[in-house]
C-alpha cells in the first residue's frame, strides 16, 4: 500500500517547505502482500510539550492531513498574525498478491479524521481538534459505517486511491486497511486456485472434508459449495419402508449439506489410470455481512485437487452346465463340481495409485431370474421371487472366493422329486469395489454383466440336459450396486411343487 | 458424518475357509463316517445367548483321511444342512425343510488333513425365545469326490443356553 501525499503549507510570516519522506512500506514482501506509504510525510506541527518538560508535559503534535480555504488571523496587539495553509494527502493501496493470478481479496479498510480548530494563539500551541463522525468520511468511494469500516471487495494486483475525505476544511486522516485472504482446506490442506499444491492429491472413496478459512468470525453466511467430478455427500435406503441390506444404498448428492462453512464429500471418478490424476475443482459462494449497516458482499472461493482412481480389471473365465447328482440332491448347475471348476471365475487385477492403499469387495446382483419346473403330471411349476428386480445375491459384500482371492459363482437349480423337466435362467451383475482403508466409503471401479441358462428333462429313461453360461466385456463404473429386496434361494413356486 | 453413514456389514454369512485340522476350535466332534466328521459350536465358544440374540453357528468338517477329498455343493445360505433343535420344554422346534434351493452357489472342499469351517446364522434356523437349553444337532450329506460316494455326517450334540435378558 503507498500513499502519495502532496502538501502545501503557506505561512505568511515563515514559509516553509515540506521534506520528501516515503514509501513507508509495513510488510517485508511487496511481491505478494499488500503494502501502503505516503510518498511525502505529512507535515506537523508540535502543540504541546518540550523534550525536557517532563511527565504530563512530552511533545504533542498535529498532522495537517488536509487543509483547504483555511485562513486564521490573530490581531491582538501580545499575538498578531495570520496563517493561510493548504494540504492534499493522497494515500494509494496496493493490493499485492501472486502475479498473473486475478483472485479477489476482502479488504477491510479503517478510516478516521480529526478536525482541527482555530489555536488559541497564533500558530497551532493547544490547538484543538474533534473526531469527525465517520459516517460522513469518504474511502473509495463509500462511507464508513459508525465503526469507521469499509469492507470492499479488490483485485489483487491493483492501485487503490484510499484517501480519507472528510467534510471539513483542516482535519487528519487515515486509512488503515486489513486484507482478508481466503482459502479452501481439503483435509486441513489450503488448496490453491490456479494449481493443484502439494499434498492435495485424494483418492476415490476417501473422505474429504471442505472448510472455508478467512472470513472473519460470524460474517459469512449462505455458503454454496460445489465440486468438480462425480461425487457423493449423503446416502438413504433405495427402498422406502426398507433398509439396507434387504435393500441397496442410494448415494446422492444432498445440497442440504453443501451450505455450511465446512461439507464432506467422497468421489467415485477420478483419472484415467491409477498413475493419472484427475483435476477436480472446488469451489464455494458465500456471502459477507457487516455489523455496521453496509450492504452484504457475495465473494467466491476456489482451489483445485488432484483425485486418483485405481485401476481394475476383471477377466471373467466361464465353464460349462452340468447335471449333477449328488449326496444333498440333484442339481443343474453352471459348473462342475467333481472337478472343482465354478461356473464363473473372476480374474481380477488392480493398480492402486501412488501413496494410497486399500482392498478389494465385490457385490454381486441378480438382474433377472426364470425358473419352471414341470412335474410327471404335466403341471407347470414357475418360480417367484419376492420383491422385484434387482435382488442382492444373498450378502454384501459378496463371499464366495477360490484360494487366489479370485470370486466365483456356481449358480444351481435343485431339481424336486417327481420332477420331468426343469428350465431355468439367470443373469448377473457382479461389482468390484474399491475399499479405502479407513476414513472412506467404498466405490464401485469395475463391473461384469454374465448370465447362464440351462435345461435338463428327464425322457422316463434318464436325464438329459444342455446350457450355456457367457459374460459380457468388463466395463468402467461408477455406479453402486442398486438392489430392491434379497434373492430367495427357496423362491415360492406357483402351483407349489409337489 | 460418519456418524450417518451406515456400516456395509454383512446381512448374513456363509462363509467358509480352510485351516489345518489341529487349529480347529472346537473339541467337540460328532460321529466319524469314512475318515470325515463334523463340529457344531458357537462362536467364540459361547454356552449362553441372550433371547433371539444374532448369534453365528460355526460349522467345522475334518478330514482325517490322507488322501480323499470331500466336498459340499453350496447354494442356500443354511448350505442345506438338516437341524434337530429341540427345546428347552423338550419341544421339537427343529427348522422345516425347505423345497429345493436355486441361485449361486459355491464348491466347499475339504482336503485332507484339512478342516474346513463354516459359519451360518444360528438365528435363521429358528427363534430361540425360551428361556433354558436348547439341543441342537447338524446333518449334512458330503461327497467324496474321490470315491464318488456320499457321506452322511451328524454332528456333536450342542447345548446353548438361553438367559434371561437383565
Amino acid at each position: 500500500m503507498v500513499g502519495h501525499r502532496s502538501s502545501r503549507i503557506g505561512d505568511l510570516h515563515n514559509r516553509r517547505v515540506l521534506n520528501y519522506a516515503g514509501p513507508i512500506i509495513w510488510n517485508d514482501d511487496a511481491t505478494y502482500f499488500y503494502y501502503f506509504a505516503a510518498v511525502s510525510i505529512l507535515d506537523q506541527d508540535q502543540v504541546w510539550g518540550c523534550a525536557s518538560c517532563g511527565p504530563g508535559y512530552e511533545s504533542a503534535w498535529m498532522t495537517h492531513y488536509y487543509a483547504k480555504g483555511v485562513h486564521y488571523s490573530w490581531p491582538t496587539p501580545y499575538d498578531q498574525g495570520d496563517i493561510t495553509l493548504g494540504a492534499v494527502t493522497h494515500v494509494r493501496l496496493y493490493t499485492g498478491g501472486k502475479a498473473q493470478i486475478k483472485r479477489q481479496n476482502l479488504f477491510c479498510i479503517n478510516a478516521w479524521a480529526d478536525e482541527y480548530f482555530k489555536a488559541p494563539y497564533y500558530g497551532w500551541w493547544l490547538t484543538q481538534s474533534q473526531s469527525v463522525d465517520k459516517v460522513s468520511l469518504t474511502v473509495l468511494g463509500k462511507h464508513p459505517g459508525s465503526d469507521g469500516n469499509v469492507w470492499v471487495v479488490l483485485p489483487d494486483n491493483s492501485e487503490q486511491d484510499i484517501t480519507v475525505h472528510a467534510p471539513k476544511q483542516h482535519y487528519n486522516a487515515w486509512a488503515s486497511p486489513t486484507k482478508y485472504e481466503f482459502s479452501i482446506s481439503a483435509n486441513g490442506v489450503p488448496l490453491d486456485p490456479s494449481m493443484v499444491v502439494p499434498g492435495a492429491d485424494f483418492c476415490v472413496g476417501q473422505f474429504i472434508s471442505f472448510s472455508l478459512s478467512g472470513p472473519p468470525d460470524g460474517m459469512a453466511t449462505d455458503f454454496q459449495w460445489s465440486f468438480g467430478g462425480h461425487y457423493f455427500n449423503d446416502q438413504r435406503d433405495s427402498v422406502f419402508g426398507e433398509t439396507y441390506p434387504t435393500c441397496s444404498i442410494d448415494y446422492f448428492v444432498n445440497p442440504s449439506l453443501l451450505t455450511s462453512n465446512e461439507t464432506m464429500a467422497w468421489w467415485v471418478s477420478g483419472g484415467p489410470d491409477a498413475n493419472t490424476p484427475a483435476t477436480y475443482d472446488a469451489s464455494v459462494n458465500f456471502t459477507l455481512n457487516f455489523h455496521n449497516g453496509q450492504a452484504p458482499i457475495t465473494l467466491s472461493e476456489d482451489g483445485l485437487f488432484h483425485m486418483y482412481r485405481p485401476t481394475a480389471t476383471i477377466s471373467p473365465v466361464t465353464g460349462t452346465v452340468n447335471l449333477e447328482f449328488l449326496s444333498s440332491g440333484t442339481f443343474l448347475m453352471f459348473g462342475d463340481s467333481f472337478n472343482d471348476i465354478p461356473g464363473i471365475k473372476f480374474l481380477y487385477t488392480i493398480t492402486y495409485p501412488p501413496n494410497f492403499s486399500g482392498s478389494t469387495e465385490w457385490v454381486q446382483v441378480v438382474l433377472s431370474s426364470e425358473g419352471s419346473m414341470q412335474d410327471i403330471w404335466g403341471t407347470n411349476h414357475v418360480a417367484i421371487q419376492t420383491g422385484s428386480a434387482p435382488f442382492l445375491d444373498i450378502i454384501d459384500p459378496y463371499g464366495t472366493f477360490d484360494a487366489a482371492g479370485n470370486p466365483n459363482d456356481s449358480p444351481g437349480q435343485g431339481i424336486g422329486t417327481a420332477i420331468m423337466k426343469v428350465d431355468t435362467s439367470d443373469s448377473f451383475e457382479m461389482t468390484m469395489m474399491f475399499d479405502p482403508p479407513e476414513g472412506g466409503m467404498r466405490v464401485p471401479l469395475r463391473a461384469v454383466d454374465w448370465s447362464w441358462n440351462g435345461s435338463a428333462t428327464n425322457s422316463g429313461t434318464g436325464w438329459g440336459w444342455g446350457g450355456t453360461g457367457s459374460a459380457g466385456a468388463d466395463f468402467d463404473t461408477e455406479i453402486y450396486s442398486q438392489w430392491n429386496a434379497i434373492f430367495s434361494e427357496y423362491p415360492n413356486w406357483n402351483p407349489p411343487l409337489p | 458424518m460418519k456418524a450417518y453413514l451406515y456400516s456395509l456389514a454383512a446381512c448374513a454369512l456363509l462363509l467358509a475357509w480352510h485351516v489345518n485340522a489341529a487349529d480347529a476350535n472346537t473339541n467337540e466332534w460328532g460321529t466319524l463316517t469314512n475318515n470325515i466328521q463334523m463340529s457344531i459350536s458357537l462362536e467364540d465358544r459361547k454356552e449362553e445367548i441372550k433371547p433371539n440374540q444374532p448369534v453365528m453357528l460355526l460349522i467345522h468338517f475334518r478330514n482325517v483321511s490322507s488322501n480323499e477329498i470331500f466336498q459340499i455343493y453350496s447354494i442356500d445360505e443354511d448350505s442345506q444342512f438338516s437341524f434337530m433343535v429341540i427345546s428347552p420344554s423338550g419341544k421339537d422346534v427343529s427348522p422345516t425343510m425347505k423345497g429345493p434351493p436355486s441361485g449361486s452357489g459355491q464348491f466347499i472342499r475339504i482336503d485332507p488333513n484339512r478342516t474346513t469351517e463354516m459359519e451360518i446364522s444360528l438365528s435363521r434356523l429358528c427363534k430361540f425365545d425360551e428361556i433354558g437349553k436348547y439341543k441342537i444337532v447338524a446333518k449334512r450329506w458330503v461327497d467324496s469326490i474321490t470315491t464318488r460316494k456320499p457321506c452322511l455326517l451328524v454332528s456333536n450334540s450342542l447345548n446353548v443356553s438361553v438367559i434371561p435378558d437383565k
